[in-house]
């Protein structure tokens, strides 16, 4: 090959490998989660893709929502789900689930699309996907239920590429050192010390040998939160589970709050009204459903408005919702601008798709 | 070459001396993993290989036999050649293997006290074992398989996994007293059937009638090969709230019948279909003349999943019609608030082996779930101490010669269930269980993330022509069988 052959050789191969590289750090640039996500799951950026292939815009969002909430970064969480509304079961469980974290569930829930019940817990059953079986587990160990956020946590390690993902190895030891099942703890650190060095950082401080006061304390408020007596309920009884957190610890607002928003979300006023305590709780949106409530039941009066914390303005907000809904005979076209982020909206015109 | 060879076990006694200047000698037993000191082993097993704590980083071992021969290892843990494992065992057996351990930690050599593991008279001549492997406590959506492995290597092969039929949950497997010429397993899920195979031909079979609840689940072959008793239950699988318990599996109900595989009709007999009652695990004795069950009244269940207690029953069988004679209550384990599982008579007709916990049929979840024999000559039971741990013991089964037998513990760590073997004499005195062998015990028991349950041993190795279920399982081309009338 003559010298100006390899010359153009070299710039052609040259140019190649710019290109290629160029590709992979403008893919790096456009989706940094996807990389995060691959690494939670313990497999390189390249199995990523040949596994799950290339992430558009919005499963990226998604995918970015999944790391933040396990870094527990809620609010990074909450601004990525105001980013757009995804209308997605697991956009929306992340998005409820940051709020839950920073206090303020009920005061947004209406902000969002809600599809109904499976926007506060993803099902886990035959039909449900690897992906959201691997996220379902967030809630409830947040929430305090140890014994199904360490089942979603083996399903997501089982179902997940290589079976090493530090997203649930660290999880499946966290929900044993809260049981206190420490021996069952230790076979998940041990195998997160031949993961990364942060994995093997993590796991050298959560040997409880090595708990530092922090750590000690995370542990002790999340057992703080589990029921210390055994009884026993079947796979579908989410509210029964969370009226069994909060019989143990009345001050977990967090169950609480996820109880009456399952209530409402399911549109079982009558299980909400059961479950409200106005001393605990108090929200815009548990007013709009007291206000149906009263309203079917004839409680329109002074003293049940002072005791639900029921404002005048809410009241007559109300009024003029009705007013609408009957002049329009329960057509919800002139409700939509006002009263679209409204329970009552919700609750008269959302329409439940079962086969989502 | 040869003159090469003969000169390894001096030069590995001359690097053994060689550290000796800077050994360090503790009376204490070495922590190996798994524990395999004092334990009773069959000679022909897979070789005992153990590890030492982590932070040794090499090994070295001396095994002497008391009946003579010798084996060395070094390492980074104690891997044994099979060959010259089985020749030791072989030759030793009946008497002692003496176990030298030394290990490196920091550049200096520790050798522990010595100990003794003894080979057993008693043979082993099974091919190996099968099990399921399956995520601890989770009996659906997960991945299922179940697998056989060589018991005198650590060969592992699939017979079925669920990757191969998915969304089908797969059940007991059961061979006819470790023989795997007949054979059955269940599928639970949308396809659910029966497979059965005898000698070269299989069916698949719809054990569901409209007389009874469904198919049917766990079975027991007759040992004429010609029926087989299954219990009919569709499972459930709760959770139990506190951190005393985790899982709860019951059954919402639970009916026995008796299957004819030349015909495949059912004997369903009202007596073991009661409404307000549960039957469950079915095991004939080798006489083929007596059926052991478990019965408990039924509760509401979940909410009163703590109060079914088995007792355990038997009924008089005729294998030439079929008919059962009378029904009797062997141990009303209920009165005293226990409940049993899982009657396994051994194949010699001598003992009787099951489970008993505080309440339900599935022991596995049951902390407090230990293994009991009963003498079937006096009808005198015990706990088995020997091999009983502060964990659920559980799915225990017979080799086919009635001298060793196998259950699964989540002794381990709690959560995950690992295979153990134990030998019993004619006196009914029970060895230290050993863990099932593997080539690196800790890499692979300490890394795995399955539970290995529902273990047999089988004679000889099960052939099973893997490829043709999956095409079988969704043809839905299913022999329906009918009522005896």
């Amino acid at each position: 090959m003559s010298r100006k052959g390899r010359r153009i050789l070299w710039i052609v191969l040259a140019a190649v490998l710019f290109a290629a590289v160029g590709s992979q750090c403008a893919f790096l640039l456009r989706h940094p989660y996807f990389r995060k996500y691959a690494a939670l799951n313990g497999i390189s950026l390249r199995e990523a893709r040949d596994v799950w292939g290339k992430p558009d815009r919005d499963a990226e969002q998604i995918l970015g929502m999944i790391v933040e909430a396990d870094a527990e970064n809620w609010e990074k969480v909450s601004e990525l789900a105001a980013r757009k509304d995804l209308r997605s079961e697991v956009g929306t469980y992340y998005y409820n689930l940051s709020n839950a974290m920073l206090g303020r569930l009920p005061d947004r829930l209406m902000d969002y699309y809600q599809p109904f019940e499976r926007g506060l817990f993803l099902p886990v059953g035959p039909s449900s996907t690897p992906f959201k079986i691997a996220c379902a587990g967030d809630v409830w160990f947040q929430l305090g239920y140890m014994p199904l956020a360490e089942r979603d946590a083996m399903l997501g390690l089982l179902f997940s590429p290589e079976h090493n993902g530090s997203r649930y190895l660290r999880r499946l030891a966290e929900t044993n050192l809260v049981t206190g099942e420490h021996e069952a703890a230790a076979k998940y650190l041990r195998m997160l010390l031949n993961g990364s060095r942060a994995d093997r950082k993590w796991a050298r401080a959560c040997f409880p040998e090595n708990w530092s006061q922090p750590y000690r304390l995370r542990i002790a408020e999340k057992r703080n939160l589990m029921p210390q007596f055994d009884l026993v309920h079947g796979m579908d009884q989410t509210p029964l589970i969370l009226r069994i957190l909060l019989s143990a610890n009345q001050t977990n607002r967090m169950a609480l709050d996820y109880l009456l928003c399952y209530d409402l979300l399911t549109k079982d006023i009558d299980a909400f009204v059961g479950d409200f305590d106005p001393s605990l709780t108090r929200s815009p949106l548990y007013e709009e459903a007291m206000l149906i409530f009263l309203a079917a039941k004839g409680g329109m009066n002074a003293e049940n408005f002072a005791h639900y914390h029921i404002s005048e303005a809410s009241f007559q907000r109300f009024n003029r919702f009705v007013t609408i809904y009957k002049r329009d005979g329960g057509s919800g076209r002139n409700l939509t601008e006002e009263f679209g982020k409204s329970y009552w909206y919700y609750y008269y015109y959302a329409v439940k798709n079962e086969t989502k | 070459m040869k003159r090469l060879l003969s000169l390894l076990p001096i030069l590995a006694l001359f690097l053994t001396g060689a550290c000796s200047g800077s050994t360090d000698y503790s009376e204490e037993l070495p922590a190996i993993y798994p524990d395999y000191i004092g334990v009773t082993i069959p000679a022909g097993i897979a070789p005992l290989n153990f590890n030492l704590p982590e932070e040794y980083d090499r090994v070295f071992v001396q095994v002497t036999g008391s009946k003579g021969g010798a084996l060395k290892t070094r390492g980074r843990w104690a891997s044994f050649p099979i060959k010259a494992w089985h020749k030791l065992t072989q030759q030793n057996a009946g008497g002692t293997l003496h176990f030298t351990v030394l290990g490196k930690k920091d550049g200096r050599w520790t050798q522990w006290r010595d100990f003794i593991i003894y080979v057993s008279e008693a043979p082993l001549t099974d091919y190996g074992i099968t099990y399921r492997k399956i995520a601890p406590g989770y009996t659906t959506y997960s991945t299922i398989g179940i697998y056989q492995r060589n018991i005198h290597t650590f060969k592992e092969d699939p017979i079925i996994e669920s990757t191969l039929t998915p969304g089908q949950c797969m059940n007991c497997h059961t061979a006819n007293a470790t023989d795997p010429s007949q054979y059955l397993f269940h599928l639970r899920g949308q396809h659910g059937t029966t497979y059965i195979q005898q000698d070269d031909r299989h069916e698949w079979v719809t054990t569901k009638t409209d007389s009874t609840l469904g198919n049917v689940a766990y079975c027991y072959w007759h040992p004429d090969g010609r029926w087989f008793a299954g219990s009919i239950n569709p499972v459930r699988q709760s959770f139990w709230t506190g951190d005393q318990r985790t899982i709860e599996v019951f059954d919402l109900a639970s009916d026995l019948v008796i299957v004819d595989t030349d015909d495949y009709s059912l004997i369903v007999d009202p007596r073991l279909t009661e409404k307000d009652y549960l039957e469950s695990s079915p095991a004939f004795t080798p006489d083929g003349k007596t059926l052991y069950y478990c019965k408990a009244k039924a509760y509401e269940v979940p909410r009163y999943v703590d109060s079914i207690r088995y007792d355990l029953m038997r009924v008089s069988f005729d294998p030439e019609t079929g008919r059962l004679g009378e029904i009797e209550t062997v141990i009303p384990a209920s009165r005293d608030s226990h409940s049993i599982a899982f009657p396994r008579p051994s194949y010699d007709g001598r003992w009787l082996m099951y489970n008993q916990a505080d309440f339900g049929v599935f022991p596995i979840s049951h902390k407090e779930a230990d293994l009991w024999l009963m003498d079937l000559s006096t009808g005198e039971t015990r706990p088995i101490d020997e091999v009983n741990s502060p964990f659920s013991e559980s799915f225990h089964n017979w080799s086919s010669n009635s001298r060793w037998f196998l259950f699964s513990s989540r002794r381990a760590d709690g959560l995950y269930v690992q295979i153990y073997v134990a030998s019993i004499d004619e006196n009914g005195h029970c060895t230290k269980p050993f863990v099932l062998p593997q080539k690196n015990p800790r890499k692979l028991y300490h890394g795995t993330l399955y539970s290995y349950n529902a273990p047999d041993f089988t004679k000889t190795k099960v052939h099973f022509d893997t490829r043709g279920v999956y095409r079988e399982v969704f043809s839905d081309k299913r022999i329906q069988a009918t009522v005896k009338p």
